[in-house]
């Protein structure tokens, strides 16, 4: 266990990052409040953050702009910058999460792997922002999975919310509320909002990612991973290669979940990992027998 | 990748797309018919369009007023609303909803919790409402946070006993929130008071009111 650990220490490292964010935004649920909202739009320490594509999607549906909103929109936009777009879906998303063990699952279980076009996102990015703008709803964010998953954990999967927060209101004093109905009807109750639960969206994609496309959403579809595959191709920090080292085992080919971008730099000439799409998960880093990979800043642009 | 190409694919997918995103709003069309939404919301297509389904509203309520719309909601999915029955708006006065929208989907220039407008209560069982009956209940006005104001008493002679005086709840729309905290304290099983979408009357919205201007 430990040594595996040591081996994989930077797996380790984002393991605990995505698990600390399931906590953090499960804490609302427990009655923590330095915490507040979903992985939409956030509140942290009085810190406002904001999705840029659900921002994007406001101002085009509502067509309007709301001026502190800019501010959580630029806060998020600038770190990710920074740190690489895709790191979002490497270290943060949930789904991403999810992914990763429904592509270990896939490579036994599936019925066929049908890959798309990956520039098919980027498609997905301007339709969702062309549908915003022409029927005035902010159409990704109804059926985002981002947005499903994040708000059921944070108001703890619903049930927490329906028969949990009512006995705290009775705590709290509020009056004539429907708490005795509705801690003896919780249990009928959760079972009613799991029967129509926004979750089965997330089911069926996780069925999708198993049987029939590995990665199907996050590699193919996701708007927000195809805005932050854009941001991120021009971001610092990426993974550089040593050709002097590399021996072209493909390890890293086998342990990525978006392989593609290691063509160039194992392959061909580049010594930095360009493509956006690229989720900084350092994966390839801890596979690496050669320890041919490593993360640096790529401060000068015309480095290949 | 030759430019025929890429046209050929941006129509084959723009064409998916849209029929796919189109169809998806017409089964979003799905869901009730009203919803009750938190105090400061625009009017509700507005309030669609700016609502980012964040969830900050919902969990800054401090008394889990607000409710989450699941998928069979449609486009109101993971919109905040309320269910007077099940717990009202205790109208804060610091108002943490509001407070907490990130984007002007509740409106922030709302400060003063009275001015908010999410519904206005009726008697909608005027057969049913235990005061109309003669009988001393009056919760609705009890409870009322703007009592004598969003509610009064009409009284008038009781005509079975003719003794007795009927305390009738009446609202007054200028001044009710549309909190529904009378709603959720009816003693009875099916609410003779209920909060309903402040805009009634005729189509104009306005209504005929005898001894006024205009």
């Amino acid at each position: 266990m430990i040594s595996r650990i040591k081996n994989n220490r930077r797996k380790f490292l984002r393991r605990t990052v995505q698990i600390v964010v399931i906590l953090i935004l499960f804490s609302p649920a427990l009655g923590y409040t330095f915490f507040r909202g979903t992985l939409i739009s956030s509140t942290v320490f009085g810190i406002p953050l904001t999705d840029p594509v659900a921002a994007i999607d406001y101002m085009l549906a509502a067509k309007s702009i709301y001026i502190p909103l800019l501010a959580g929109f630029g806060i998020v936009l600038l770190f990710y910058f920074v740190v690489g777009g895709r790191a979002f879906c490497g270290w943060v998303c949930p789904i991403w999460l999810l992914s990763e063990y429904s592509a270990k699952l896939h490579s036994r279980f599936r019925i066929f792997s049908y890959k798309p076009n990956q520039n098919l996102r980027y498609y997905l990015l301007g339709i969702f922002f062309l549908l915003a703008l022409v029927t005035s709803k902010p159409v990704f964010e109804i059926v985002s999975p981002i947005g499903i998953i994040s708000q059921n954990i944070s108001m703890g999967f619903e049930i927490n919310h329906d028969v949990f927060g009512s006995s705290q209101a009775l705590e709290s004093g509020v009056p004539y509320g429907n708490i005795k109905e509705n801690i003896l009807t919780g249990e009928v109750e959760s079972f009613r909002i799991l029967i129509n639960s926004s979750l089965w969206i997330i089911a069926l994609l996780f069925l999708i990612d198993v049987f029939i496309s590995k990665n199907f959403w996050c590699k193919y579809v996701c708007p927000v991973g195809g805005f932050y595959s854009l941001l991120g191709k021009r971001s610092p920090v990426k993974i550089k290669i040593d050709h002097d080292k590399c021996i072209q085992c493909d390890d890293c080919f086998n342990v990525c979940l978006v392989h593609e971008v290691l063509n160039d730099p194992v392959y061909g000439e580049s010594d930095w990992v360009n493509d956006g799409s690229c989720t900084n998960c350092l994966d390839c880093i801890d596979v690496c027998p050669e320890k041919a990979l490593n993360i640096g800043f790529k401060i000068n642009r015309s480095d290949k | 990748m030759k430019r025929r190409d890429f046209i050929k694919r941006t129509i084959v997918f723009g064409a998916v797309g849209f029929t796919a995103g189109f169809s998806m709003i017409q089964l979003a069309e799905s869901g009730k018919s009203y919803y009750f939404r938190p105090p400061g919301a625009l009017p509700e297509a507005e309030f669609i369009s700016a609502c980012i389904k964040c969830g900050e509203c919902i969990q800054a309520c401090p008394y889990d007023t607000l409710k989450s719309g699941s998928i069979s909601d449609g486009t109101s999915s993971g919109t905040p609303y309320i269910e007077f029955r099940e717990t009202p708006c205790y109208m804060c006065e610091d108002i943490p909803c509001v407070a907490a929208c990130p984007t002007d989907a509740l409106d922030h220039n709302l400060k003063d919790i009275t001015k908010a407008s999410m519904g206005t209560a009726v008697i909608t069982d005027r057969e049913a409402c235990l005061s109309l009956q003669g009988i001393r209940c009056e919760i609705c006005y009890r409870v009322c946070p703007l009592i004598d104001k969003a509610v009064t008493l009409n009284k008038y002679e009781q005509k079975i006993t003719g003794r007795h005086t009927v305390f009738e709840p009446v609202i007054h729309k200028e001044y009710c929130t549309g909190c529904g905290i009378c709603e959720n304290a009816c003693p009875l099983d099916e609410p003779a008071i209920t909060v309903l979408p402040s805009q009634r009357g005729d189509k104009s919205g306005h209504y005929f009111y005898l001894n006024e201007n205009g």
